[in-house]
């Protein structure tokens, strides 16, 4: 392990997974929040579950007006254009947090590992739980957009030991007096 | 060539965003038809002549690794071009279905990804492609 760069955690990981899937899947760039919880309220919560080597959920809450810009960006859709469906905007959330998913399981468990990602459920009442029995939470990124805010939140099995691979192949320490 | 394709995903507006890019790839496209689940996309593959697949993994009712097996198993289906898109970040998983003749595209996937693979594993001899890399 490079001594000199500290482990990511699973926040820095989420944060980086969910910049990456709403830069690429829907062209809006994310800034980093800070947690404040009195900003909360969010207009739709989205869930998935997975299953393999550990278990758990991940949640994608986003804020009022961030549903159509999300939906209308993912499918290209310029302004003046059609709007998108009311099925397609609940898939867009719901595809984002697929995808989110999708990549943040390798980045925590490696590429060998193989997990079954259920389809994700859109929740009735937009509120992501601050705990579940059996699972732990593990990280969260919260971001602010051009339409909005969004956050993301990981729960794993309760104890779940999960061996990170590094990124990065070891890199041999300089030697004194080396060239 | 008209490539009559078939899309299979439990997400419409994943159908409707690789439809999209695959006109914005410019491939010469005829028909296309729309599938939600493996067991749709095996009774589409029934009704329709199709040149190539495009599908996804994690889907209800039968997924998408169910349904390359039963094409597999169909010899007049035995050598369809299929190709994967998924999140699907196992190795072990993509190797399995890159044996069954898959070829994969990781979401999210560029136009420019599409018109390469697709190209590719059918085997056009398709122009130089310039996407429209506004979408």
């Amino acid at each position: 392990m490079n001594p000199s760069k500290p482990t990511p955690t699973f926040s820095d990981t989420l944060w980086t997974v969910g910049e990456e899937t709403f830069e690429s899947l829907a062209f809006m760039l994310p800034m980093p929040e800070d947690e404040d919880p009195a900003a909360d309220g969010w207009a739709h919560v989205c869930r998935v579950e997975f299953t393999g080597p550990f278990g758990g959920t991940v949640f994608v809450a986003i804020s009022p007006g961030m549903l159509d810009p999300l939906a209308a960006n993912m499918l290209g859709i310029e302004s003046g254009d059609d709007t998108p469906e009311g099925v397609q905007k609940e898939d867009a959330i719901k595809e984002l947090l697929n995808v989110v998913c999708g990549n943040l399981l390798p980045a925590i468990a490696g590429s060998q590992e193989v997990f079954h990602i259920a389809s994700p459920t859109l929740l009735d009442e937009p509120v992501v739980p601050q705990k579940i029995d059996g699972l732990e939470q593990r990280g969260r990124a919260k971001m602010t957009l051009d339409s909005g805010r969004a956050m993301l939140v990981l729960f794993v099995d309760a104890g779940a030991v999960i061996r990170t691979p590094s990124p990065e192949p070891p890199t041999r320490p300089a030697e004194p007096g080396g060239y | 060539m008209a490539l009559n394709i078939l899309v299979v995903d439990d997400s419409s507006i994943t159908r409707a965003m690789i439809i999209k890019t695959l006109k914005i790839a410019g491939l010469p496209l005829g028909e296309i038809h729309q599938a939600a689940n493996g067991q749709e996309g095996l009774d589409k593959l029934q009704d329709n002549w199709i040149d190539l697949a495009l599908v996804d993994i994690n889907m209800p009712v039968m997924d998408g690794e169910e349904m390359i097996c039963k094409v597999r198993a169909r010899t007049e289906w035995e050598n369809l071009p299929i190709v994967v898109v998924s999140t699907e970040g196992s190795q072990t998983r993509i190797e399995r279905l890159q044996r069954k003749g898959a070829q994969f595209i990781h979401k999210p996937f560029s136009p420019e990804t599409i018109g390469e693979v697709v190209s590719d594993i059918t085997g056009l001899d398709n122009e130089p492609i310039e996407a429209d890399t506004d979408f």
